[in-house]
């Protein structure tokens, strides 16, 4: 039970940590995120982060309160040290890095073929993975009517024909 | 809120950053040897390609260790120190203790086949050859005197302990808002606040482990050298054998009547059910004689932080009671004393407690480099202090790449028998090769050294992966997993680098 028990330990302190950062008003405030009006659950959260320890001295289990200790600091400080938008490109990281995972295992096969190619481009990706964001459609058709607005304003500069807007909402604010 | 006056706490900021402007680079370079040398088993294992490792002593040991007895001189039985190499191979010690210096026979055999594989007889002052330790041996004296000479280095890095100490004291009473800015993430590592704020936090949340490892480290490096002389001076009127005598209790007469030692192996099976933890090793006073004595070293039990030191009659094989560091009963300062070890070598719960002590010493590491950067980033019109700033990043670099670079001279001249001078060359080497590279140089070399190593150590004659799966040698996989895993992390961050570089280059054409 000894390892487990610890790292849930570590984790239920992490919990109370996370939540305790992601609500810190002075962080919110220095990196541009909106103030919270909700209750913030401070006594729960600390009960989270140090209950953990006070149930292993309770316990007498000593090198699991020095692990847990020390675990919690460093991690703690890890997750403190990461900005909040870090949080996102992470995300976004893991979301690449998890595409190019699928990808080299499809690939797999394929490798005699392309073997050294192969091999290398998934590699690089699997090292430095490109961010494989998701564009909603709405936001490609607003790129897409932006690109012929701005198109269109080129053309009349020029004094040649203006051509047809693909969404006339948009369009005709721009025309105008 | 500040309880300290404006020009109070100028002067203590002045205070904690000249001491760490002074000493800082040698304590980053402890402090990262430190969190690399928790691990010196396992590295010494990974080094020598053993797969036969064993921690325990094992279950039979009698037989190879009378057998060995038997070719040693009896003038050496004094003292017999026996226990288990990190290559698994047992080594029996056997020393005279008069005259000074003490003499000593080694004995080193392969339990395997049964055979002396080593022998090797000299005083104490000399040192046997360990060709396959060499690596561990400069990684650890790195470490814990700075590769210099005994005593300079322990008092030097006992000095570095309480600077860390007074260092972690001063910067709370600088910064006031410790709990406030717990939460705080450095703003822009490149402006200065972001810079200082990279420091506070770090040095925030290591706060209590600073204190912990300044401390145990500051009492391994005074305790030989000033802690004994001046309790005895202090306490005792410099009579060091009184204070001895006091706090170990008075030595046994000794009767040198010839009496058949018990069995060893009846000895470890008790201490193993007493004592529920790994036993390491054996020490015997007196080896057959009337008043030997038998004790064994054993790990610390689940749960526990420290182990125990169990004696038993060396005849009769009765057992006596635990033994004590000092004082013939359990005390405070005796169990204090216990705690030093492992509070400072973060080795009483195997790999997990020295995964978390690695990661503690290196945060260390980054809030002393973090300190230097920030004292010199505020002096960044001072040509004087930008030449500094380039040095500090070069020892910053330059370790970790000095370090691959005496594993590798270590894996190079494994073969030739050779790696006890060439280890320490290597690392002259790259020190000095690193001083003259560019930081971008020196972290795509690092990787390439990272991830060229674990392949070095198979084709310099270390154990394959699939041949160390199957024997369960789990510190060379670990090992050359870290490694690869460093190597991978340096080179994404080299090419993020770069791709940062070439979109600055884009943004900002030349004219």
């Amino acid at each position: 039970m000894s390892g487990w028990f610890v790292i849930v330990m570590i984790a239920v302190s992490l919990t109370g940590l996370g939540y305790l950062a992601r609500t810190d008003a002075k962080r919110r405030r220095i990196f541009g995120q909106i103030a919270l009006h909700r209750r913030r659950f401070i006594w729960p959260a600390r009960l989270a982060v140090f209950g953990p320890g006070l149930l292993l001295v309770g316990l007498g289990h000593w090198s699991g309160l020095m692990i847990w200790a020390g675990a919690v600091t460093t991690l703690g400080w890890a997750m403190a040290a990461i900005r909040p938008q870090g949080y996102v490109h992470a995300l976004y990281a893991a979301d690449g890095i998890a595409i190019a995972l699928k990808r080299h295992m499809l690939n797999l096969w394929d490798l005699t073929t392309h073997r050294w190619t192969g091999l290398r481009v998934q590699l690089s990706d699997l090292i430095a993975p490109k961010h494989h964001k998701i564009v909603p459609e709405e936001q490609l058709a607003t790129l897409q009517n932006r690109i012929t607005s701005l198109q269109a304003e080129l053309d009349m500069q020029k004094g040649t024909e203006v051509s047809e807007p693909a969404a006339p909402a948009l369009m005709s604010s721009q025309v105008q | 809120m500040s309880f300290l006056s404006q020009a109070k706490t100028k002067r203590l900021l002045s205070v904690h950053g000249w001491s760490g402007t002074v000493l800082g680079l040698l304590l980053y370079i402890c402090l990262f040897t430190g969190a690399i040398v928790v691990f010196e088993d396992e590295i010494d294992i990974w080094a020598q390609g053993a797969i036969t490792h064993r921690d325990d002593l094992g279950i039979r040991i009698d037989n190879d260790f009378r057998k060995a007895a038997r070719t040693v001189n009896p003038s050496y039985y004094d003292e017999v120190l026996i226990f288990r190499q990190s290559d698994g191979q047992m080594q029996y010690r056997f020393q005279s203790l008069q005259p000074e210096p003490r003499q000593i026979t080694r004995i080193v055999l392969d339990p395997a086949t049964n055979k002396i594989t080593d022998r090797w007889q000299g005083a104490s002052t000399e040192q046997p050859p360990t060709p396959g330790a060499a690596l561990r041996n400069f990684w650890v004296d790195l470490h814990v005197q700075l590769y210099l000479p005994n005593p300079y280095g322990l008092i030097l890095v006992g000095v570095l302990g309480l600077m860390m100490m007074a260092a972690a004291i001063s910067g709370i009473l600088i910064h006031s808002h410790v709990v406030r800015d717990a939460f705080v993430a450095a703003r822009n590592p490149a402006r200065l606040v972001g810079a200082r704020d990279l420091h506070v936090l770090a040095g925030t949340w290591g706060l209590p482990f600073a204190f912990i490892l300044a401390f145990t480290g500051a009492f391994f490096g005074f305790v030989g050298n000033f802690g004994v002389p001046v309790m005895a001076t202090a306490a005792f009127g410099g009579d060091q054998q009184r204070m001895i005598e006091t706090l170990l209790g008075t030595p046994d007469k000794i009767d040198p009547t010839v009496a058949p030692m018990a069995s060893l192996d009846y000895v470890l099976a008790d201490a193993r059910k007493r004592s529920g933890g790994t036993l390491s090793s054996i020490q015997i006073q007196n080896y057959n004689s009337v008043s030997s004595r038998i004790a064994v070293r054993a790990a610390a039990a689940p749960g526990q932080l420290s182990g125990s030191t169990l004696e038993f009659d060396g005849v009769t094989r009765a057992y006596l009671g635990e033994s004590h560091l000092v004082g013939q009963v359990p005390s405070v300062g005796n169990s204090l004393l216990g705690l030093m070890g492992p509070l400072h070598f973060g080795n009483f719960a195997g790999v997990a407690s020295k995964l978390v002590w690695t990661g503690m010493g290196l945060a260390m590491a980054f809030v002393t480099a973090s300190g230097l950067l920030l004292w010199t980033k505020r002096r960044q019109d001072n040509p004087t202090w930008q030449r500094f700033r380039r040095w500090i990043m070069g020892v910053i670099w330059g370790l970790p790449f000095a370090m691959l670079v005496s594993a590798l001279a270590f894996f190079l001249t494994l073969p030739a028998g050779d790696p006890d001078w060439w280890t320490p060359a290597g690392f002259l080497l790259g020190a000095l090769t690193a001083l003259r590279m560019g930081v971008p140089r020196l972290r795509l070399a690092t990787c390439a050294l990272c991830l060229a190593l674990p392949l070095v150590r198979h084709l310099t004659g270390g154990a394959s992966w699939s041949e160390a799966l199957i024997a369960g040698a789990w510190p060379v996989l670990l090992i050359d997993l870290l490694f690869l895993i460093a190597g991978l992390v340096l080179l994404r961050q080299h090419k993020l680098h770069s791709q940062q570089n070439l979109r600055t280059m884009i943004q900002e054409p030349a004219e």
